[in-house]
């Protein structure tokens, strides 16, 4: 196991030094004088624009900076805000611990409610359970988590006034509160995700239930549940980890906007600022983060893959 | 689509004409009936309509609007809906309907132009990556695999906000997000029809690279694309009203629906929440729809996949046990005598199955009666289709219901009657006196769980033991079934054996619980030959040594004579003769089993003839002939054989199903 980790990183490095590059390019998307532009355009003076370009070294070749800057970022150095001059750094490590926890309780969200879900409309393809699955489950997909978000809001927070509308106190000052301040973006992120989780597992279920080795167990005299719970879920895990993979990247990118609406000061609240103030090294820092989130989930990915499927584990 | 492969493979690829002709149908016809299956569903419809309403509003949008969508008119502020304003208006007075209006055709536009982009970009690299192959597939791929690493919804931010707040730098930065997903897609599609016939005939007749790309490889995957484009609409409007909603695409005062949305929330969430359902409700039905549509089209261009849209148990109201065959109630008695005397361990009289078909129920093993004593061998012999398989599956309740139900007959075990037994009574005689073997080891062995669990577990669903216990029983078992180093095998999962070890395990599992009865579905069919001969050597001396009574279905009557003491010949879902081995290899009483019997290779035969063939196939419900179900295959057969069915009928050796039984005198020799 090990082994296959140390092999996996290694063969990341490429990916990451071209997703990086990436990152470093959207500075050459920038309009125009890019060094005016991220000045603050025609007014800025030109002792901001001289400062701007030193600090981003914009006379320099684009592959020159680009070295310099993923130097510095490999050593954990991602530059300052163009504004606050605060090191990107420094922001996103106060940032990462609360957006995380915000996609870990989202993910709870939708594991709480598709497996179950998913399960019972698996045991009774076509009925009524299945049915109402089925049409719960297009509609949730089909709602934008904003929306839901605020809709949830309007109805927990200003109508029944049960929860607060937004803000957010650390889970390490006040659990309880914390938990009332992140139930709402949770559950706005959480239900597509449980959605996407219910079909998935709905799918392989059912092929699972369909199989051979299913027969088996039943000519084994085992009793329903184990079956389902034991010989069919266990095979049929393998394609939802895929899903619950590929869920944790969608949960982050849907934060930026959750953490938005809810003012909660994780890495969507800093990345929309950089972004509509062009603050440059605050949204190459952000996307690279995100980034290196994702690999090392689809990684994580892999590794479940190995525990639930003996397949993988020995090639 | 076989009959397609198989007219391009008959052809000598002739002309250009023809391989073009053939390459059109292949693809015709398959979106044809794809999208008639599509729009069964009244959803489908709904959803086509709704779309189609929303395309209305953007096309003739400044006709149908009530009013300017950006007029302001401060008398008339956050009214609430009535007949001159249908949904109200907002803060400034604008009329909500036709800013709604206003904003489908921000919505249409947008979702077009993102997709069109990137399929315009996406289709060439894809083609010529899976066409060319080698490096510059290597390559593409590289680069798809960064890009997606990126989340969707942060690239997209990150372009528009670097490019500069617009409707059309929205759609870029929408465009690039689903860009390298597109390429992916057509890459992997192209890569699946790359090698089908009419793509090679048409290689081999010298068509160019480029005729081939768009003429014969673009065509045969447009059903995946279709399918992916119509959902990445959804996707792509989806994406739009987030960046407008965060003020990344149209500017204000323009209307769409993530920019109203935000203006609500900014201006009227604790004043006027009603205001922010219409915009988030616009998005979220059409939404809904282009999902609807997608997913109507996904299950329409893959048939076999209708495992929820299955009508399960068609009219009837039977309630279903999941692991037990359903057996309708109550059992109707059967006219055929039983054969056997009440000695037998397992005697089945009149058992028939029924499957639910699309078109109603259709009998697949018809009325079958045969016995098995202890420690006797009977083979159930039949070609595929005979019904063998589902008789020994139904004998253990374990074919699935629905759609399988047993409709007739008494399955006696012992002193029970299988077909009165409920689950917990099946539980307790499955794996414990009764046993069953697959034909596909690989496929019946669970591979998530090592040989250890697999066996343990059989051992005490039955026995109250510790795991140790069953641990050393599991070894002793490997060891009965002469496994190569048996206790090593034990940590091993099913895919580190070989297929004779897996047919092994099967059986330790079968035999953990010392069973009277073990049905041996074709358990070697699946294996080498050499193997085959190991296979049943093993079971030759398990019978013998554990005086275990086996039902063994096979095809093969080469091994019938090899290890069976009586024979029961299936043809079309019914028993047709049954004899001990020695009378029905020497005189068989019908035509059928003489035929099968004239197909068995026979080692004196060393000359040049081919080996005999029963000309036909086993007929289908839909052909079932009138009569004698064997008489179209039957060189004996006169017009008797065509009017009447066939009833069983005793013989001197055992029961026929031929009605000249008596007058004919069949032969295994030519």
């Amino acid at each position: 196991m090990g082994a296959l980790l140390l092999r996996r990183l290694v063969s990341l490095m490429p990916l990451l030094l071209l997703v990086s590059f990436g990152v470093y390019l959207l500075v050459a998307l920038v309009p125009g004088d890019a060094s005016v532009t991220l000045a603050g355009g025609e007014s800025a003076t030109p002792e901001r624009i001289a400062a701007v370009k030193s600090q981003l070294h914009l006379d320099d070749p684009l592959v020159e900076q680009y070295g310099r800057w993923l130097g510095d970022a490999v050593q954990g150095d991602l530059g300052s805000s163009l504004f606050t001059h605060v090191p990107v750094t420094d922001d996103i490590a106060d940032r990462v611990p609360i957006t995380v926890g915000l996609v870990l309780a989202s993910l709870v969200v939708g594991l709480v409610l598709g497996i179950p879900i998913g399960v019972l409309s698996a045991l009774r393809p076509g009925r009524a359970v299945d049915g109402a699955a089925r049409v719960g489950t297009s509609v949730a997909l089909a709602i934008p988590n904003y929306w839901l978000a605020i809709e949830l809001v309007v109805l927990f927070a200003v109508t029944w006034k049960l929860l607060p509308p937004s803000g957010y106190v650390k889970i390490t000052e006040d659990p309880v509160e914390w938990l009332r301040h992140i139930a709402l973006p949770a559950v706005a992120l959480g239900v597509w995700s449980a959605a996407s989780l219910a079909r998935q597992l709905r799918a392989s279920l059912i092929d699972a239930l369909d199989s051979r080795y299913v027969r088996t167990a039943w000519a084994k005299g085992s009793s329903t549940k184990r079956v389902v719970l034991k010989h069919a879920m266990k095979n049929a895990a393998i394609p939802v980890v895929t899903v619950l993979g590929l869920q944790v990247g969608f949960l982050l990118g849907g934060t930026v906007i959750i953490e938005q609406i809810f003012s909660i000061p994780g890495l969507g609240p800093y990345f929309i600022r950089g972004v509509t103030a062009l603050d440059v090294p605050v949204i190459q820092g952000v996307a690279i983060v995100f980034v290196l989130f994702t690999v090392v989930l689809s990684l994580l990915v892999d590794i479940s893959y190995g525990l639930l499927d003996p397949r993988v584990r020995v090639e | 689509m076989t009959g397609i492969d198989a007219a391009a493979t008959d052809s000598d690829f002739a002309s250009p004409a023809a391989v073009d002709a053939l390459a059109e149908i292949a693809g015709r016809s398959r979106v044809r009936g794809s999208l008639r299956r599509a729009l069964a569903r009244p959803s489908a419809w709904i959803a086509l309509g709704f779309l189609a309403l929303v395309l209305a509003c953007a096309l003739f949008g400044h006709v149908i609007e009530p009013y300017p969508p950006n007029a302001i008119d401060v008398l008339n502020r956050n009214a609430t809906p009535s007949s001159s304003h249908w949904l109200g208006t907002d803060d400034l007075g604008r009329d909500i309907l036709s800013r709604i209006i206003a904003g489908a055709a921000i919505a249409v536009r947008v979702s077009v132009q993102s997709v069109g982009i990137a399929f315009v970009i996406a289709v060439p690299i894809g083609l010529v990556s899976a066409y060319v192959g080698g490096w510059v597939d290597n390559v593409v791929m590289r680069f798809v695999d960064a890009a997606l690493s990126f989340p969707a919804l942060v690239l997209a931010l990150a372009v528009a906000g670097v490019l500069g707040p617009s409707l059309g730098h929205a759609a870029i930065a929408i465009s690039i997000t689903m860009l390298p997903g597109f390429v992916r897609l057509v890459r992997g599609s192209a890569l699946a029809v790359k090698h089908e016939t009419y793509v090679e005939a048409s290689r081999s007749i010298g068509v160019s690279t480029r005729g081939i790309l768009l003429r014969r490889i673009l065509p045969n995957i447009r059903s995946p694309l279709i399918i992916a484009g119509s959902l990445a609409l959804g996707g792509a409007l989806l994406a739009e009203a987030g960046l407008s909603f965060l003020g990344l695409s149209v500017q204000p005062p323009e209307a769409s629906w993530g920019s109203m949305l935000r203006h609500a929330y900014d201006v009227s969430l604790f004043t006027f929440p009603w205001q922010l359902l219409i915009p988030g409700a616009a998005i979220a039905l059409t939404i809904l729809a282009i999902n609807t549509v997608g997913d109507g089209l996904r299950d329409a261009f893959s048939p076999a996949d209708t495992s929820g849209r299955r009508r399960r148990g068609g009219g009837t109201r039977t309630k279903h046990r999941r692991g037990l065959t359903t057996v309708a109630t109550p059992v109707p008695e059967t006219t055929t005598p039983a054969v056997a005397g009440t000695t037998a361990l397992l005697e089945v009289n009149g058992l028939t199955v029924q499957f639910e078909g699309p078109s109603g129920p259709v009998t697949v093993v018809d009325d079958v009666s045969f016995s098995v004593d202890a420690h006797e061998v009977l083979g159930l012999v039949g070609e595929s289709g005979s019904g063998k398989t589902v008789t020994s599956l139904a004998i253990m309740r374990l074919l699935d219901s629905p759609p399988a139900r047993i409709v007739g007959g008494s399955v006696r075990f012992g002193q029970r009657d299988l077909l009165r037994a409920d689950f917990k009574e099946m539980r307790r005689l499955r794996g414990g006196s009764m046993a069953m073997v697959f034909q596909d080891p690989m496929s019946s062995l669970n591979p998530a769980f090592t040989v250890q669990d697999q066996l343990a577990e059989a051992y005490r669903l039955h026995r109250h033991v510790d795991r140790r216990a069953a641990r050393t029983r599991a070894l002793e078992m490997l060891d009965l079934v002469q496994m190569p180093a048996a206790a090593q095998r034990l940590t091993d999962y099913p895919h580190e054996l070989s297929g004779g070890m897996r047919q092994r395990v099967m059986l330790a599992m079968a035999l953990i619980c010392e069973p009277e009865l073990l049905i041996a579905d074709e358990p070697t069919t699946a294996l080498d030959v050499t193997v085959q001969a190991q296979i049943l050597d093993l079971l030759r001396t398990l019978q013998r040594e554990l005086g275990l009574a086996i039902m063994f279905v096979t095809h093969d009557l080469g091994v019938v004579a090899d290890l069976c003491d009586r024979v029961a010949v299936m043809y079309a879902g019914q028993l047709v003769e049954q004899a001990s081995v020695h009378d029905l290899f020497t005189s068989p009483r019908h035509p059928y089993t003489e035929g099968l019997l004239r197909a068995v290779p026979q080692a004196s035969e060393a000359r040049e003839d081919a080996l005999y063939v029963i000309d036909g196939v086993v007929p289908t419900a839909a052909t079932m002939p009138t009569g004698c179900r064997f008489h179209p295959r039957c060189e004996y057969a006169v017009d008797a054989c065509i009017d009447d069915a066939v009833v069983l009928r005793e013989t001197d050796s055992g029961v026929s199903r031929c009605i000249r039984t008596d007058e004919l005198t069949f032969g295994r020799l030519r």
